[in-house]
């Protein structure tokens, strides 16, 4: 196994990683509001690291340049989407979860 | 310049394939048009030393942000003392406060909910930390980036 492979693997693995803790956190946070933040930045990091990871074994311009689009696609549509949703709970009335 | 983007991605999406360009001409001047339609009024520019300037801090930022959330997801104990928090906003409305607005959602602990008169709500996954500051500085960042001034706090300034 080449080194590139190599790099590539663990990045790919981590990425997962990200994936994982960002599920767990929208399983276990307690309201919409921290909930939006598990989802949004870790899967947005997790993406991250998976093109990376797959960009390093793509072998091709196009399939390179597809992946990088479809990070700063859903890179904006990701940030997008948690305002709007955090707005419609704000403006629904929802009460943020709080310690005190 | 729309055009000339979409016509790009087109020539991605369908590796530059001849007869695709049968769909991909009449929908790309379509766009275009729609574009040119729903644009804001909003007249704006990157400053490229901005660019290059901001993009480090974001990337930073994003990922600093990823391991915040992750760890306090996995921590047994679930480290987190969440609250809304009012941010006055310096930039002018527009695209530079829409674009902070997105920023915003990427970084460590701070998802932004809602906008009104100037003042942004958002919402801190941990009060401790030093969430103002940090917003202060993306903001200025986000200033250089779109070479816009920032309106002081004294002076609201325009307002939608």
């Amino acid at each position: 196994m080449s080194i590139l492979d190599m790099a590539s693997l663990v990045l790919i693995a981590v990425g997962c990683l990200f994936f994982i803790a960002g599920s767990v956190g929208m399983l276990r946070l307690p309201d919409v509001f921290t909930r939006l933040h598990a989802t949004t930045k870790a899967d947005n990091v997790g993406l991250g690291l998976l093109v990376l990871g797959l960009l390093l074994r793509s072998g091709s311009m196009f399939v390179a340049s597809k992946l990088v689009l479809i990070w700063l696609l859903v890179l904006v549509a990701g940030a997008t989407t948690c305002h709007l949703i955090a707005q419609s709970a704000v403006r629904r009335g929802e009460r943020p979860w709080s310690k005190r | 310049m729309t055009f000339i983007v979409l016509a790009g991605l087109w020539a991605l999406l369908t590796e530059t394939r001849r007869d695709a360009w049968i769909v991909g001409v009449p929908v790309v001047l379509a766009a275009s048009l729609v574009e040119a339609r729903l644009a804001s009024r909003d007249r704006w520019r990157w400053s490229v030393i901005g660019l290059l300037r901001f993009a480090p801090h974001f990337v930073r930022s994003s990922i600093g942000g990823g391991i915040d959330v992750a760890w306090r997801s996995m921590h047994p104990q679930l480290p987190i003392d969440p609250q809304m928090i009012a941010y006055p906003l310096r930039l002018p409305a527009g695209t530079a406060r829409t674009f902070f607005m997105n920023v915003v959602n990427l970084l460590p602990g701070t998802v932004s909910a809602d906008v009104r008169k100037n003042v942004l709500t958002v919402h801190a996954m941990d009060i401790n930390q030093p969430i103002q500051r940090e917003l202060a500085t993306l903001e200025d960042a986000v200033a250089k980036l779109f070479a816009v001034h920032l309106n002081s706090l004294e002076d609201p300034g325009e307002s939608r």
